[in-house]
This record gives C-alpha cells, sequence and structure tokens, in this order.
C-alpha cells in the first residue's frame, strides 16, 4: 500500500505495527548519523537502556536497536534517561505491542532494510512523507509515537494551524516534544486525554472542533485504529469497510494495491468525520 | 489504403504508464473505435481525460482522481468506484460509475451527464455550470456550492450547507437534507421537474418517485450586493 502511495510521498516511509503483548516493553530507539557505528553503536545502546531498565533481549536494527525490556515506571522517564544517556539515541517508540519503523527513503527501501512484509500483527499503519514544513530526517517522519504513551501512534496529512496552541498546553503539563512537527503534537494531544480515561471516538470527534487546519489522520492505540478529516474536508481519506478488515489510504491505488480484487466500495470519508475500531 | 480500426479493443493497465493507456485510448477512439475496455485501472488517476470522440470505454474496476475529466462527446462507464474530481469540466458525453465517487464529482462541468449509482465525497457538482449530475446514493457537505446552471439530483441524503452561494440551476432530493447553504432555498416540484426527473430515474433505472423530490434553487439574494441585507451577506461570506 506504502508503495503505491510513493509518489505522494518521496521523502520518508513509516509503519507502527502492533504484533501479540509482550510481557515487558517493546523499544525502538535510533542512533543520529552523528553518533557511534557497527559494534559500539549496538553496545553504546545497550548501556542507555540498560542505566534505565532491564533488558531481556536487545538487538541491532540497519540505524539502531530493538529491545525487549521490564521496566516499571513513567514511561516519559525511560524514553528520556535512556537520552540522556545516550545523546545520539533517540526513542522512537514503546509499548507493549507497538513498535514504529521509519527512514528517509521508500517503501521498498524501508522493507529491503528492516524486512516489516514479514511481520505478522492484527493492525498497522503507515505513511509515506512530503515535507512541507519541517525537516526531512528520520525524527521529522510517520508515525509519530505519541511520546511518552505506551502504543499510541499517529500519522497525518495536512497542516495543523493552531498546533503551537496545544503544543503549549502539553509542554506546561510537563510534555517533551522530539521535534518541531505539527503531527507529534497530534498525536501526544491525543493521547494525553485517552490517559484520562476519555473514550476514543469522544477524543477524536472533539478533535475535529478543537484542531484548525486540514487534516486526515489516522491514530492507532494498543487495540484499535481511529480517523478525523477536518471539517471542510480537504485532505483525502478513503474508508473501505469487510467483515474481515477495515482498510483507510489516502488513495484508492493504494487500497487497491493490496485488495485489488475484493468486492469493496471505498468511499471517501465525511468532511468532519471520525471514527474508530476496537480489536 | 487506410488501416481500418478494430471495433474493440481491450488495454491491460498493469504496469504501464497512464499517459501511455491514455494516448492509446485516445488513438483508438479517433481512428473510430467503438468500444475500450480498460483491465486492471487499479485506482490510477487521470484516466480518460479529454477524450473528444464518441467511443465508449469501460473501466473494469476502479479508477483515481480526475477520471474523464475534459469530456466531450464519449460514454465512459467505470464499474467499479471513483476518486475524486470525476467528470470534472465535462463538455457533453455521459460517465457512468457504478461504486462510490469521490469529493468534486462533476465539478464546473459544461455539459453531458455524469451518473454515481453509490455515493460522492463533499462538493458534488460544485461550479456546475451546466448538463446533469445525477446521484443514486448520498451526497456530502456542501454539494452544489457555487452552481451555475445545470441540475444536482441526489437520490439519497445531502450534507450540510447543500446548495451554499448558488446563482441558477436546481437541485433535487428525495432523501434528508443535513442543511441548506447560504442563499439556497425550497422551490415547488413542477410537471417540468417531475418530467425532467421522471427520464433520469428511468434512464438510471434509479426507483424512486419523481414526485418525492424536494427542489431547492437560488433564493437570488446574493445576486446584488444591498447593505440592506448585510446580514445576509455576513453569513455567506
Amino acid at each position: 500500500m506504502l508503495q503505491a502511495l510513493h509518489r505522494r510521498g518521496p521523502d520518508s516511509t513509516g509503519v507502527a505495527l502492533y504484533g501479540p503483548p509482550q510481557g515487558g516493553y517493546l523499544l525502538r530507539a535510533r542512533t543520529r548519523p552523528n553518533g557511534a557505528d557497527g559494534e559500539a553503536r549496538v553496545e553504546r545502546a545497550r548501556a542507555a537502556i540498560e542505566a534505565m531498565a532491564t533488558v531481556r533481549e536487545l538487538a541491532p536494527t540497519p540505524a539502531g536497536v530493538t529491545a525487549t525490556l521490564t521496566y516499571e515506571g513513567e514511561l516519559a522517564a525511560l524514553a528520556d534517561g535512556v537520552e540522556a544517556a545516550e545523546e545520539t539515541l533517540d526513542v522512537l517508540s514503546l509499548g507493549r505491542s507497538m513498535q514504529i519503523v521509519k527512514e528517509v527513503g521508500s517503501a521498498e527501501e524501508l522493507d529491503r532494510a528492516y524486512g516489516i512484509s514479514s511481520f505478522v500483527g492484527g493492525h498497522a499503519i503507515g505513511h509515506t512523507r512530503m515535507a512541507t514544513e519541517s525537516r526531512v530526517d528520520t525524527l521529522h517522519s510517520h508515525p509519530f509515537w505519541a511520546r511518552p504513551f505506551a502504543d499510541i501512534a499517529l500519522v497525518h496529512n495536512g497542516h495543523v494551524t493552531n498546533e503551537h496552541k496545544w503544543r503549549r498546553r502539553l509542554e506546561q503539563r510537563g510534555h517533551r516534544f522530539l521535534t518541531d512537527n505539527d503531527s507529534e503534537v497530534v498525536a501526544a494531544y491525543l493521547a494525553d486525554q485517552l490517559e484520562r480515561g476519555e473514550d476514543l471516538d469522544e477524543v477524536l470527534e472533539r478533535s475535529v472542533r478543537e484542531l484548525d487546519g486540514s487534516f486526515s489522520y489516522l491514530v492507532s492505540t494498543a487495540d484499535g485504529i481511529g480517523f478525523a478529516r477536518d471539517q471542510f474536508g480537504l485532505k483525502p481519506l478513503l474508508l473501505a469497510e469487510t467483515d474481515e478488515y477495515v482498510v483507510l489510504a489516502s488513495e484508492d491505488i493504494a487500497i487497491r494495491a493490496a485488495f485489488a480484487d475484493d468486492d469493496i466500495r471505498p468511499r471517501e470519508v465525511g468532511a468532519g468525520e471520525a471514527r474508530s475500531w476496537q480489536r | 489504403m487506410a488501416a481500418v480500426a478494430a471495433r474493440a479493443l481491450e488495454i491491460d493497465c498493469a504496469g504501464r504508464p497512464t499517459r501511455e493507456i491514455n494516448r492509446e485510448v485516445k488513438r483508438a477512439a479517433s481512428e473510430g473505435t467503438e468500444e475500450i475496455v480498460l483491465l486492471n485501472p487499479g485506482g490510477r488517476h487521470n484516466l480518460c481525460v479529454a477524450l473528444f470522440d464518441p467511443v465508449t470505454v469501460k473501466v473494469r474496476g476502479d479508477a483515481g482522481w480526475y477520471c474523464t475529466g475534459m469530456l466531450d462527446g464519449a460514454t465512459i462507464v467505470v464499474e467499479g468506484n471513483c476518486g475524486w474530481g470525476v467528470a470534472e469540466n465535462a463538455m457533453s458525453g455521459l460517465v457512468e460509475v457504478h461504486g462510490n465517487a469521490g469529493s468534486g464529482a462533476g465539478a464546473t462541468m459544461r455539459g453531458g451527464e455524469l451518473y454515481v449509482a453509490g455515493d460522492t465525497g463533499s462538493r458534488a457538482a460544485i461550479s456546475l455550470k451546466g448538463g446533469a449530475v445525477v446521484v443514486g446514493g448520498s451526497v456530502g457537505y456542501m454539494s452544489g456550492f457555487m452552481m451555475q446552471r445545470g441540475s444536482l439530483v441526489v437520490c439519497g441524503d445531502a450534507g450540510e450547507a447543500l446548495g451554499d452561494s448558488m446563482y441558477e440551476g436546481r437541485i433535487y432530493v428525495a432523501g434528508e437534507v443535513a442543511s441548506l447553504g447560504a442563499d439556497a432555498v425550497d422551490a415547488e416540484l413542477d410537471d417540468d421537474d417531475v418530467g425532467f426527473l421522471r427520464g433520469e430515474l428511468e434512464r438510471h433505472h434509479v426507483d424512486r418517485d419523481p414526485s418525492s423530490f424536494r427542489k431547492v434553487v437560488a433564493g437570488r439574494k446574493l445576486w446584488n450586493f444591498s447593505k440592506k441585507e448585510f446580514e445576509v451577506w455576513k453569513t455567506a461570506l
């Protein structure tokens, strides 16, 4: 699906994948290009993570590490602590079932490096990015982890014009953002409400009124996926639903790349529409 | 000796650039081919744009954005679903979509007919300048926005702000209307309307009572600026 959308977003590609929940936390982190290389990179990442949590398994990835951890405590402290212990390391995702894999380049390149097409799981969201306002690098690519909330990720097409307001409010409450990207703010804005026990559908519906600008976004949690589209319906979003699956995409070309001959009727979601599905 | 064009042609779109497919369709149509079938369209954009010959093209599957834009005289049948901007700026001809269509279906059409059996997204028949857009299902938000001529027929429901700032033209809705837009007003359905609707519904095999439609036209308050009606303008803008 993502390769079919490559021409929409040639800069970077990413996915948030949800597999069976692990006993501990799954952490994915990436070393910046100016960081250590080879064995040293893995060992320094291991040391940084071990400074904060018990590492059960750790494996290198093409640009960082993936680890399974035992940890009791605040995830913000864990992510911030790991990054403080090794300053060239950025935590891309933390969760019990979620892993975010993202890089600059195409979906084919991402798959070649990380073998994402062999992943088995219940749901996933993905994104191909064409940057308009912020930098083209791994941290600015989607999906954004709704740091520091476990298992919540977001992909977004559009431009949220009042993001600074929500950024400031969340920062006042102690949130830390890794980028100046508006989508990262939307991820935390949603997750912050979910964490306070609010219902996903209500949070999505409220976001249509509270976020300004143009947006079609997908948000994923440990057990579900939701979407919202701005009140003017400026950014595309298609939905097709069967008894077996729910598929959403910016363009039918992506849906047909995965479900070529299925008898489905993808429809454009309405302006201001929001909805979610739970497993 | 002139080459005799095949009466029917099949084109497999898989793995081919759209520009090449469209060129082949145009060439075959100009040489007198009567029917062209496009296989494996896969939701790709811009299929069958600027087709000026009276050919019939059957798209066997989904088409993407701007399908059949600038159509003049051809008949295009999309047997699946269609993305946004279908039949945009069509001059004449017929477009049939068996599934759903995206936003801006029939945008700025000047003539001809677009029939969508399923639903459309927002802004169906936006800035319509002629011809007819007939939708078997429902239309989204702001349909008929700034319409100037022609007809929009909706057999299902219409989203918010229907007919907002329309100058002229007629909108008919059989189902619920979420809300009328600025200066869009109800009008009596007369015999001409019922006759027109009956013709359209029969042509597209839609089983609806033509006299059950609600008619919406321009209130014409926005035609000329009037300081006395400042409130009308304030809401419209």
